[in-house]
């Protein structure tokens, strides 16, 4: 079966049935359940029996609070029903899938996790619009992952993290600290209001507004790695202060409350964005200089540098433990790319549009068949126990599972 | 429970009452003992509605708009305080020293004390009580720790054993910097003393970025100790509920359960919870009331889903819960969801997606709880993101886009002028509670702290249009001092393990 489905497809696109068929192969050559169960059980079987897990079918059901009790229950499960997707919930107080019987299933502890998407800086990227992203637009994904990373680091303490590419334009980050684990809400909540600066919804221009004290050393930290990516990445490459793409008009917005008229005069006299924002610094500061500002115009020019990069969390998925997020290494079932783990020390490495693929991968592990088949006449039906590490060591998913197995075992279960 | 005479001996500490001077060291309690001595039914009574009036009267206060804790809040709560003659509370209000204490400070010491151990039976029962219950007691237990002098609060700390180490001046030297930019209102770093504790145990520092985080530590300040002693208090007491609240059945006195059980409802309002008026709003009034009567945050979001057709998760809760909290029933809720979504997607895709959504709402679903409709804080408290609509327009929106919103709506200049000026200086709930008043035309005094009071107000404005009803604090109705048996506090299960 699986050499009929490999050979049709050299296409990036399977057809409907045969996405089924060669999600089915993935599961059973590559899926690594393994270390992605010794992870969410953190050494405790009752753990993991207590932990929700969800999936969504491949004709979109949803199926909630399951929970396993083993790897090969688990394994068992996936194999029978082939799921598009497999979300990982909350551990709750019972098992889960006792839910018929205790209507109340209570979270009590979960990852603390994070979810930057690419959508949420629509108003600042100038690339690309709606679900669109390319490797311009992924700059804002990489400055937000290295901020946060810092934060939650440097200053949270926290040491177990698994950043995972979201499958299409964005990112989760896992941390999995026994502290991070126990949050309850509000502590949650806390964590994510010291984190964020973006504040206000559609109807509020200029996201960030900075207190006029000194700055808190967190956001000081923020500044510094922004400022070094500010001018290259932000004035230069997405040309922020353009007129044709309508960037010199949303950024004379983010100034309605300082003389948008003044500074719209002295920027449109320069041709470029970089001209137009030295301007605009220049300006600036000579009006800081003379005390023409409101003392809470302080640190306009620091706002608005926070306000195109600093990290756009989704708030939502954070706060609460009742929140499910996907699992690594799952396929995304729009564009076939595979969930894969990263670094985000390597992050400027990761190119968002050559992630492996679904087809990819099944692609480089038929190749790698052959070649066994002709060494020793390696029978691939053949079951291994150990499949999962043999198998996919074998395909460009390789390093990302590597990954995956550090960060498992840093947790010295 | 029995009464005097045929009670079970139980073995746990009490407060011998020979010196009601030993007992109360401190006008300042962590209430860790329950109360030992016997008291009145009736004195049990009046006790109990007391604390009641107090904490209504602190969250009156607060929801007047006034900033918690400042000048101006204390002021107002003094006077309402001596309005409803409840001298002991003020007495303890307003005291800045332990040392000394006359008769009459001691005995408000005690109300204090058994008031507390009274209400956290009543309080126990669910976890909206326990919540409401939770917050007042912080709050007044804050009010008096921010007026004890510093010999005070340390005869405090001793008395109930609490010890925090400063860090040591190399840790100082080395992040001395960091300390000054990051401690909220430290102007000389040098005088001050640093604790470093769990980050976990001060939330509220964290989440207004008020402190210098390092590796797991916050540290603290000492004019920030009261958020670490606020802390403990809270999580022993919250404890100390739900210990309560599972204890609770044991309790067998009808006279002590008549009152505890009804205590919230001669006080609490409405919970908008349940639909008590279930059915009273129909699909097609909706829109005229949209327009006439909902307050601008569940406006305008209605007014996004009208012309999108569409609202993110967060938007849908709180738009959905207050519908459901004027009286739209479920099943017109659905049509009413389905209508408007379905215009932008297929309804398969919507039973699919947002069904569930909407049961949960009603508490069909999921952990069957019903849930509350959204009060201004709640909402004034939100984090809105990038993209998302919900939220309190007056604490949410700049001021420019609150302007011309108001504008839209065709209010008078000096109208919009006078809301967009008050939501700016940070009452937001006063900025609403004009906005009401302009639309009506009328001085209406009542504090808007519930979207759904809005709504029931600004109905009940238009219905009786002259016959305008002036609303004070609600006067708590004392009962008369009927059966004056003596009972023994000790038989009331107090929660003493703290
Ligand atoms: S004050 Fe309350 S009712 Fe008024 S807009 Fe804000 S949240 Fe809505
Ligand atoms: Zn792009």
């Amino acid at each position: 079966m699986l050499k009929t489905v490999l050979e049709n497809e050299s296409r990036q696109v399977f057809a409907e049935e045969q996405f089924q068929q060669a999600l089915h192969i993935y599961y059973e050559k590559l899926y690594p359940f393994k270390t992605l169960f010794k992870w969410l059980s953190y050494g405790d079987p009752l753990y993991i029996l207590k932990r929700e897990i969800a999936f969504t079918t491949l004709n979109d059901r949803y199926i909630r609070h399951k929970s396993f009790q083993s790897e090969e229950d688990f394994q068992q499960y996936i194999f029978k029903k082939n799921p598009a997707k497999i979300d990982i919930g909350a551990v709750c107080h019972v098992p889960p899938r006792d839910y018929a019987v205790v209507p109340v299933c209570r979270p009590i502890e979960k990852e603390l996790v994070f979810d930057i998407d690419i959508n949420d800086y629509n108003e600042v990227r100038t690339c690309c619009k709606e679900t669109d992203i390319c490797p311009k637009c992924w700059k804002f994904i990489c400055l937000a992952c290295k901020i946060l990373e810092r934060i939650l680091i440097e200053d949270f303490g926290f040491k177990h993290l698994l950043w995972v590419f979201s499958g299409r334009r964005g990112v989760h980050c896992w941390v999995s600290d026994k502290v991070a684990r126990q949050l309850s809400n509000e502590e949650r909540c806390s964590i994510l209001a010291y984190i964020n600066l973006i504040k206000g919804n559609t109807n509020v221009q200029r996201k960030v507004h900075l207190p006029s004290k000194p700055l808190h050393s967190s956001v000081q930290r923020a500044l510094e790695i922004i400022t070094k990516n500010f001018i290259d990445f932000i004035i230069i490459e997405q040309d922020i202060l353009n007129e044709d793409n309508n960037g010199l008009h949303k950024f004379l917005k983010l100034l309605w409350d300082c003389r948008q008229n003044e500074f719209k005069q002295v920027m449109s006299k320069c041709k470029t964005s970089i001209e137009r924002w030295n301007a605009f610094v220049i300006h600036l500061n000579l009006l800081q200089k003379s005390n023409c500002l409101p003392n809470k115009l302080k640190y306009l020019k620091e706002e608005i540098m926070l306000h195109y990069t600093y990290p756009r969390l989704d708030m939502a998925v954070t706060q609460s433990l009742d929140h499910l997020l996907k699992a690594p290494f799952c396929i995304h079932a729009k564009t076939g790319k595979v969930c894969i783990p990263f670094r985000v020390s390597d992050m400027d490495k990761f190119n968002v549009i050559q992630v492996p693929t679904l087809s990819v991968v099944l692609d480089e592990l038929n190749n790698y068949y052959q070649k066994q088949t002709l060494n020793n006449h390696f029978n691939i039906y053949k079951s291994d126990k150990n499949f999962e590490c043999n198998h996919i060591l074998n395909t460009s998913l390789c390093d990302s599972y590597n990954i995956l197995l550090n960060f498992v075992m840093e947790l010295e279960l | 429970m029995d009464l005097v005479g045929t009670r079970r001996k139980r073995n746990y500490t009490t407060i011998i009452s020979n010196s009601l001077k030993d007992s109360y060291p401190h006008n300042l309690q962590m209430y860790s003992f329950p109360p030992g001595n016997e008291i009145q039914l009736s004195e049990f009574e009046e006790l109990a509605l007391e604390r009641l009036q107090l904490f209504r009267t602190i969250e009156y206060t607060t929801q007047k708009g006034l900033r918690i804790y400042s000048e101006e809040w204390k002021e107002c709560v003094y006077g309402e305080l001596i309005k409803n003659e409840l001298k002991r509370y003020l007495r303890l209000a307003k005291s800045t020293d332990f040392e000394n204490p006359s008769d009459i400070d001691l005995q408000a010491r005690r109300a204090d004390h058994i008031s507390h151990f009274i209400l956290r039976l009543a309080y126990c029962r669910t976890e909206s009580l326990r919540k409401w219950f939770l917050a007042r007691e912080l709050e007044w237990f804050k009010l008096r720790f921010l007026q004890q002098s510093p010999k005070s609060i340390e005869k405090f700390l001793k008395l109930n054993n609490l010890t925090y180490t400063s860090i040591s001046p190399e840790e100082k030297a080395k992040f001395y910097s960091e300390l000054s930019d990051s401690t909220a209102n430290a102007y000389a770093v040098d005088q001050l003393n640093f604790y470093k504790v769990r980050f976990t145990e001060v939330p509220s520092l964290i989440k207004s970025r008020r402190v210098f985080v390092h590796k797991g530590y916050a540290y603290i300040p000492n004019f920030e100790l009261v958020t670490c002693i606020l802390g403990i208090f809270r999580s022993s007491l919250n404890e100390a509920l739900v210990y309560a609240n599972r204890r609770l059945p044991l309790m067998d006195d009808d006279r002590i359960n008549f009152l505890i059980t009804n205590l919230h409802n001669i006080y609490t309002g409405k919970d908008y919870s349940q639909n008590f008026n279930s059915g009273k709003v129909g699909l097609t009034s909706l829109d005229v009331y949209a327009r006439d009567h909902f307050p601008l945050c569940m406006k305008y979001v209605y007014g996004i889903l009208k012309s999108t057709h569409h609202l993110k998760h967060d938007c849908r809760l709180q738009l959905g819960l207050f519908l459901k909290g004027i009286g739209l029933t479920y099943e017109d809720s659905m049509t009413f969801w389905k209508n408007e979504f379905t215009k932008k997607i297929d309804s398969g895709k919507f039973d699919k997606e947002y069904a569930y959504n909407i049961k949960h709402m009603y508490g069909l679903v999921g952990q069957r709880t019903s849930y509350s409709a959204y009060s201004c804080i709640k909402i004034i408290s939100s984090n809105v993101g990038v993209g998302d609509h919900h939220g309190c327009p007056y604490k949410h929106w700049d001021s420019v886009i609150l302007r011309t919103k108001l504008n839209e709506l065709g209010m008078t200049t000096e109208a919009v002028e006078d809301i967009v000026n008050t939501a700016s200086k940070g009452h937001y709930q006063i900025a609403c509670c004009k906005h009401f008043e302009y639309i009506h035309g009328q001085q209406n005094k009542v504090a808007i702290s519930h979207p759904n009071q809005y709504f029931e107000e600004s109905l009940e404005c238009s219905k009786e249009n002259k016959n305008q009803k002036s609303q004070d604090t609600p006067k708590i109705v004392k009962k008369q001092k009927a059966n004056d048996t003596t009972l023994e506090i000790n038989d009331i299960d107090w929660n003493e393990d703290i």
